[in-house]
């Protein structure tokens, strides 16, 4: 019987891997530029919570106009230099546009796989469950601020579910783990 | 008696110089900050003009004073009125004309009026002064008696990096059919006009400043902040792209306003708020521009005007999404 951080742990290392897979991006309306005022005030605020934690208005409202549409994390992972997709898009907007990096999306299945087998073993592996909560909080953050610098070319693009599914479970994995270090072994969960 | 008259007379004339004040009476949601800059004042200036009153619990229904900025339009319901609510359009009006003649803006009355161009037609009715709801204001007259409530013209719009020039920039009157915006980086990390103007004038620029408007990035200048330059209040033309580079025959120069960014958008990214800032500025020149009456400039970057020589202003630049929201930008000119 395995306890309920390991349960949950398996939980998010699923939703990571799933949310490679699921739709990420395609590309939006030409109107998603019309409201210029709304898009100078969201660029002038400082709003940390939003930019790194939350979702801001746009993706809200890209999530509400279609969930199944779009081109997966592994197509954006995988781009290459392949004619004009909304995955190399994002994918340049992400890691630059030499195409390369982007390659490291396919390691945070691994990284999350990886979290839940120490939690499994966390008596022996405490060094690890915080080094893989760091990998994985770093993934997450680099994500996010990548996002946030690139909003005004995101704004051509809709971001859809699997990339919040693939960001949050990160996320959460990493608050798991770092949890599960702090806590003394002797405490069962 | 006579000199008891004199000073009653000097310090009645030092009163009636002073600022007026307004009285508003605060509503649900309003803060001093919200007000302050409806209103064109400071936070400070504000709670000066209210001794006592706490910032942080603004009580529904309070009245406060709003010390006015000069200028503003305030009048009493005694005096004459400054103009009548809605004009009717005649032969030979234009936007420009009637904003001159009722001492407000192009842009307030585009506001008013819903325009989307300055284009008007003969027989339409302009609401020339601001819709209510209004402000009552009270001024201390020379006599120390209180002025009757007066109607205060808000804010049309909300400028967030413009406000702070926008006399700087609606000072000079176009004289000149601007047909571009260009953009560029500076291709330094630092940076600001005084700078800049320095190193061109010692590269032998006459004119100082190659640039109309510079955009800082928070080091040498504040993060998004406009600094107008001394080509645009004199409407002079650029020297910011090179001077081989023509148009039928007319060196680019002479109708390509350049916006600078302060950065190496090679290396680095603009900032979230430099952004702001060029598409609130390039939005307000465009405005401007037509509401002279000349054709709306074309917004575009150096590196797509001038192809072969640069790639100003650098890869990370957004500039894709911008043309996506301005329209596509001039082809190179060489």
């Amino acid at each position: 019987m395995q306890t309920g951080s390991v349960q949950i742990g398996w939980a998010l290392a699923v939703t990571v891997a799933l949310g490679l897979l699921m739709p990420w991006v395609r590309f939006a309306p030409a109107s998603a530029f019309d409201d210029q005022s709304a898009i100078v005030a969201q660029l002038a605020e400082d709003d940390w919570l939003r930019d790194y934690a939350l979702m801001n208005g746009h993706d809200w409202r890209a999530l509400r106009r279609n969930l199944a549409a779009g081109e997966s994390g592994l197509q954006v992972a995988l781009a290459g230099r392949e004619p004009e997709s909304a995955a190399r898009a994002l994918a340049e907007l992400l890691f630059g546009g030499t195409l390369v990096w982007n390659k490291a999306l396919l390691v945070a299945p691994l990284l999350a796989a990886a979290g839940a087998v120490a939690l499994m073993h966390r008596k022996r592996t405490r060094r690890w469950l915080v080094a893989l909560a760091v990998a994985q909080a770093a993934l997450y953050f680099y994500l996010r601020w990548q996002l946030r610098a690139g909003y005004v070319d995101r704004l051509a693009l809709e971001l859809n579910w699997g990339v919040w599914l693939m960001l949050y479970g990160l996320l959460l994995m990493a608050l798991l783990l770092t949890a599960r270090a702090l806590l003394p072994p002797r405490v069962k969960w | 008696m006579v000199r008891e008259l004199l000073y009653a007379l000097l310090f009645g004339a030092l009163a009636a110089s002073n600022l007026p004040a307004v009285t508003y009476t605060v509503k649900k949601g309003d803060t001093l900050y919200g007000l302050g800059r409806a209103h064109g004042v400071s936070v400070d200036e504000i709670t000066k003009a209210n001794p006592g009153l706490n910032a942080r619990s603004l009580t529904v229904g309070r009245n406060i004073e709003i010390p006015d900025q000069p200028g503003a339009t305030v009048s009493g319901t005694n005096s004459p009125p400054p103009a009548p609510a809605v004009r009717l359009v005649k032969k030979g009006d234009t936007l420009t004309a009637i904003a001159k003649q009722y001492q407000v803006t192009v842009s307030d009355l585009m506001a008013w009026n819903k325009l989307a161009s300055p284009q008007i037609n003969i027989g339409q009715k302009l609401k020339v002064t601001a819709p209510p709801p209004a402000l009552t204001a009270t001024t201390a007259t020379a006599s120390g008696s209180a002025r009757p409530p007066a109607v205060i013209r808000p804010a049309p719009e909300k400028y967030l990096f413009v406000s702070r020039v926008r006399k700087q920039i609606d000072a000079p009157k176009i004289s000149r059919q601007w047909k571009y915006i260009v953009v560029h980086h500076s291709g330094s990390r630092r940076g600001n006009a005084a700078i800049f103007e320095y190193d061109h004038r010692q590269r032998g620029m006459e004119n100082g400043l190659a640039y109309h408007f510079i955009i800082g990035n928070g080091t040498d200048s504040g993060d998004g902040e406009i600094e107008v330059g001394g080509r645009w209040r004199r409407q002079v033309k650029g020297g910011h792209l090179r001077t081989e580079l023509t148009e039928n025959g007319v060196e680019l120069n002479e109708t390509a306003v350049g916006i600078c960014l302060v950065g190496d958008f090679e290396r680095d990214r603009p900032t979230r708020k430099q952004i702001a800032a060029v598409i609130e500025l390039v939005n307000y020149l465009n405005r401007r521009v037509t509401a002279a009456g000349y054709a709306r400039p074309r917004f575009t970057v150096h590196k797509v005007i001038h192809p072969r020589h640069t790639d100003c202003p650098g890869k990370n630049f957004p500039t894709a999404a911008l043309f996506k929201m301005f329209g596509a930008g001039a082809g190179g000119g060489e």
